[in-house]
């Protein structure tokens, strides 16, 4: 028995390469996530003097001005939630309880707000019912959309894809031996949709409600385009810091909008944790039978909410051919030349730094979904955690938080400070939440008696990884990545605070083209923006169908 | 000894999975774990593979204690319940995977694939993926690899449970003569008495964490140690009853003598009687034979070739006997509802157990 005496040695390495893996997922989660959010809260309770006090926040409180922000966040913010949710519900349930045609194409449609970053709606509405918009030009009217319908108007707009994808998933699934009782009990449709449907997707609207929300509160770009003088949260944290360079008050501010996104992610996590046993072994799939009248009811809505996605974005793709918006409305190139705001340079940056958030998000979140589901330690907890409290910080209050923590020469991360690769990296942090529980999802398809089965036949941990792991869920890696991509082609509450004239985002300058009164031009990034994540999207798409790949999603 | 145990323990929580089991097994020899869910086996067979740490104990192999033996060093084989074949590779990879993190040479590696291949009737096979191939092929690919190393000890956890009942019976006697061919020591893990009866050299009968019995087959069903194991291999009637003397118990009025006593009880004491149903002697008329008492007859179903019928000492259900009659002895003794019968209990196949 010297083979089994001889191979006790090789142990100790095996423990040494689970302990790198553990430090690989536990360092970077401390450094590039508790850190800013520890440094925006000390930054928030010291005064000029750097003592501790509660001085920022009764400044804060005592003035009528930024109460009145407060309000404004949560009135807009509930409302768009709640409407969003109701016209998610009946889409998603469009797509999935009636026999409609091409429920792919309207779907795709659907999705198209996801593509763009979040001010590309608020441009859309100003296009359309702007001071020079459509209506008002063409039928003389003194319509306004800044200030609480603009938010409202473009919120929904953006919203409605993650609370149509999150609906959808609650929807997709259905026990229909429940509809068959009820029928036989004699419930009309009606009731059935009201004792049957929406209790199985309680869970589901929740989490919806809650995500919708955090997603609004947060949101920076939209309320920025056309807000006007309704001034939310997440704009006043920009003003404070960018235009009167009052970081304090900015920490502040930055604190009170962490409360309620935070309070609702967990409320979401919590829900979402009883999700899971809404099917039971045994259960038959529901069959979608036609039923011309609701049927058609049904169309008429899908295709009412999705001719208003198209002509929103339409009509930011549209505007970004005319040359003098809305006085000269002939068609030109003109806006693809841009000439100020460092021209295509941000496009490139942005193309460079989303595919660095590619790379390094989805090598981040595997390892922190690995160690903490395959590697037993006594971090596992802590460090899911912090994996997922990324979905509690509005990506202004990370981005501040980076400038209070990095912006600092004693501290070794500001030999990257003003960065592509601090922008990839803060990204990657920004969406580190979903990030991981996607990853986390693929992970749990491989069952723990594959790692078993290696283990046993003499495989090591690294071998396992290489031969076993990584090659069943390459797939879920590749939209993972192209998940990354997206979101940081789009992104720009938490970069914004991190741009440098050197290296500017395309969201961006798009923000700046809209403030500098080009929207024109604005319109002729955003098509590119959108162009670039669309383009990817397919041609990912396309590389996984030669592959033979079906079952992975890329839009999540 | 090849393998043994020496008091190894488990604990997970509050619970103890495995307390203090010792056990011993030979080269060569094929051994089940057998008990309800629950009991400990595949805790116990996860320590032997490694895949679980013991809190103490011991388990040697040839004499050297395995604990701080990684499961990857130990050289052991195992099937698992759910196959667990790598679905990215296909079936000749999995065989070669073990081969592979041993470093063989290729070409080693490509006869000792086609060899195994070979042994589990799969030649044909060897490009497919798992995805490809039924249950039962998946679990003879699953036995190859991890037969293809050359392990010291082959485990099988529940390999046969997810199959259907055909294919179950048919693999079952494939992998009794693959082991017996390759002279492999063999732990398997089943809750189907049927499967480890059939199968197994040796039963481990387990229950709470704890050895009820080792023995042959024979031995567990015919001369069970415990009143778990009485009731848990195959069926038996249990009747309360009180202790006499002279190797006899009381049930009521009547004395019965009994062979084997698994405990020694104090005159009096209330104890348990067991005995098989097939052992239940129903007898055409009241006669003096010894060790027999009157039954009443509650419940007559018919079940084509024979019968079976459900007896009562005078109509106290929890003192029921159940037996089964040829239908052509049924059909002398014209038995019905209430009837009531003398029953022989033959002594030397009585068990009394603690009450």
């Amino acid at each position: 028995m010297t083979a089994v005496g001889a191979a006790k040695g090789l142990r100790i390495n095996e423990r040494h390469i689970k302990a790198t893996f553990i430090l690989l997922a536990a360092v970077p989660l401390l450094v590039f996530v508790l850190y800013p959010l520890w440094a925006i809260l000390k930054k928030s309770f010291i005064i000029a003097d750097g003592t501790w006090s509660l001085d920022n926040y009764i400044h804060y409180f005592t003035d009528p001005k930024l109460v009145t922000t407060i309000n404004n966040s949560f009135v807009v913010s509930i409302s768009t939630t709640l409407v969003t949710i109701v016209l998610a519900y009946a889409f998603a349930y469009a797509m999935h309880r009636s026999a409609i045609p091409l429920k792919k194409l309207w779907m795709l449609i659907a999705m198209l707000p996801l593509f763009a970053p979040s001010l590309v709606q608020a441009l859309g509405f100003q296009l359309m019912l702007g001071r020079n918009g459509l209506v008002n030009r063409s039928l003389g009217t003194e319509f306004d959309i800044y200030g609480f319908w603009g938010i409202f108007f473009a919120n929904t707009l953006y919203a409605l894809p993650h609370a149509i994808l999150m609906l959808s998933a609650a929807l997709v699934v259905a026990d229909a031996r429940l509809y068959e009782s009820a029928r036989m009990l004699g419930g009309s449709s009606w009731r059935i949709f009201w004792t049957v449907t929406l209790p199985a997707t309680r869970y589901g609207v929740m989490s919806a409600v809650f995500v919708v929300f955090t997603i609004v509160i947060t949101d920076f770009g939209n309320p920025m385009v056309i807000g006007g003088d309704y001034s939310v949260l997440a704009t006043e944290i920009y003003n404070q810091v960018s235009g009167q360079a009052n970081f304090s008050l900015g920490a502040v501010i930055g604190m009170i909008l962490l409360i309620p996104a935070a309070v609702a992610m967990i409320i979401e996590r919590q829900i979402s944790r009883r999700q899971s046993a809404a099917i039971t072994e045994g259960s038959v799939p529901l069959t979608i039978k036609p039923s011309p009248r609701f049927d058609a009811a049904m169309l008429g809505y899908v295709v009412l909410v999705c001719l208003t996605v198209l002509s929103i974005i339409g009509l930011v793709v549209f505007a970004s051919f005319v040359r003098l918006w809305p006085y000269n409305m002939s068609l030109t190139l003109s806006n693809y030349d841009v000439d100020v705001q460092g021209g295509y340079a941000p496009l490139w940056t942005s193309v460079w730094m989303s595919s660095l958030a590619a790379i390094i998000g989805v090598i981040m979140v595997i390892i922190a979904a690995y160690v903490i589901q395959k590697i037993p330690n006594p971090l596992t907890r802590f460090l899911y955690f912090l994996s997922i409290l990324p979905a509690a910080v509005p990506g202004m209050v990370l981005g501040l938080g980076y400038i209070f923590a990095f912006n600092d020469p004693a501290n070794p991360v500001y030999l990257i400070y003003g960065t592509v690769l601090m922008l990839a990296i803060n990204t990657v942090y920004h969406y580190h939440a979903q990030g991981f529980l996607i990853a986390t999802t693929s992970l749990k398809q491989i069952s723990n008696t594959f790692d078993e089965a290696s283990a046993m036949l003499g495989g090591s941990f690294l071998h396992t990884m290489r031969k076993i792991t990584l090659p069943i869920i390459w797939p879920a890696l590749i939209s993972l990545g192209v998940f990354f991509f997206m979101r940081a082609m789009v992104t720009l509450a938490a970069v914004i605070f991190l741009v440098t004239p050197g290296n500017n985002l395309a969201a961006v300058s798009v923000l700046l083209l809209d403030d500098a009164g080009e929207t024109t031009q604005a319109a002729a990034f955003s098509t590119l923006i959108m162009v670039v994540v669309i383009g990817v999207l397919l041609l990912f798409h396309g590389l996984l169908r030669v592959l033979g790949i079906r079952n992975v999603s890329l839009i999540s | 000894m090849f393998l043994s145990l020496r008091n190894v323990t488990k604990k997970f929580g509050l619970l103890t999975a495995v307390d203090s089991v010792s056990l011993d097994v030979e080269e060569g020899e094929l051994i089940c774990f057998l008990g309800p869910s629950g009991c400990g086996k595949t805790t116990l067979l996860r320590l032997i593979a490694g895949l679980e740490e013991a809190d103490s104990g011991q388990v040697l192999l040839s004499g050297e204690d395995l604990v701080g033996t990684a499961e990857r060093d130990r050289n052991f084989g195992m099937v698992f319940q759910s196959y667990s074949l790598f679905p990215n590779m296909s079936v000749a990879k999995n065989i070669a995977y073990g081969l592979e993190c041993r470093k063989w040479k290729r070409r080693d590696i490509g006869t000792r694939v086609s060899e195994m291949l070979a042994l589990v009737s799969l030649d044909d096979q060897a490009d497919k993926y798992p995805s490809q191939l039924s249950g039962g092929q998946q679990q003879r690919v699953a036995l190859a690899r991890a037969l293809a190393p050359m392990p010291y000890v082959l485990l099988l956890d529940e390999p046969l449970s997810a199959l259907d009942a055909k294919v179950r019976a048919s693999l079952r006697g494939e992998i009794r003569k693959l082991q017996q061919r390759l002279g492999i020591t063999t732990i398997m893990v089943t809750h189907d008495q049927e499967e480890a009866l059939t199968i197994a050299d040796r039963v481990v009968v387990m229950n709470g964490g704890v050895i009820e019995q080792v023995g042959t087959p024979v031995e567990i069903y015919g001369d069970p140690a415990t009143a778990f194991v009485a009731d848990f291999i195959g069926t038996m009637n249990f009747l309360d009853a009180r202790a006499g003397g002279d190797g006899t118990v009381r049930l009521g009025e009547v004395e019965i003598r009994c062979d084997n006593w698994r405990l020694q009880p104090q005159p009096n004491q209330p104890v348990r009687l067991a005995v098989r149903p097939e052992d239940v002697h129903l007898l055409a008329k009241p006669d003096d034979e010894p060790n027999s008492i009157t039954a009443q007859v509650e419940w007559v179903e018919f079940l084509g070739s024979t019968y079976r019928i459900d007896l009562t000492l005078g109509g106290d259900e929890s003192q029921a006997l159940k037996t089964e009659l040829s239908a052509n002895v049924m059909r002398e003794m014209k038995l019905s509802e209430g009837t009531r019968v003398p029953v022989a209990l033959p002594a030397e196949l009585l068990w009394v157990y603690e009450a």
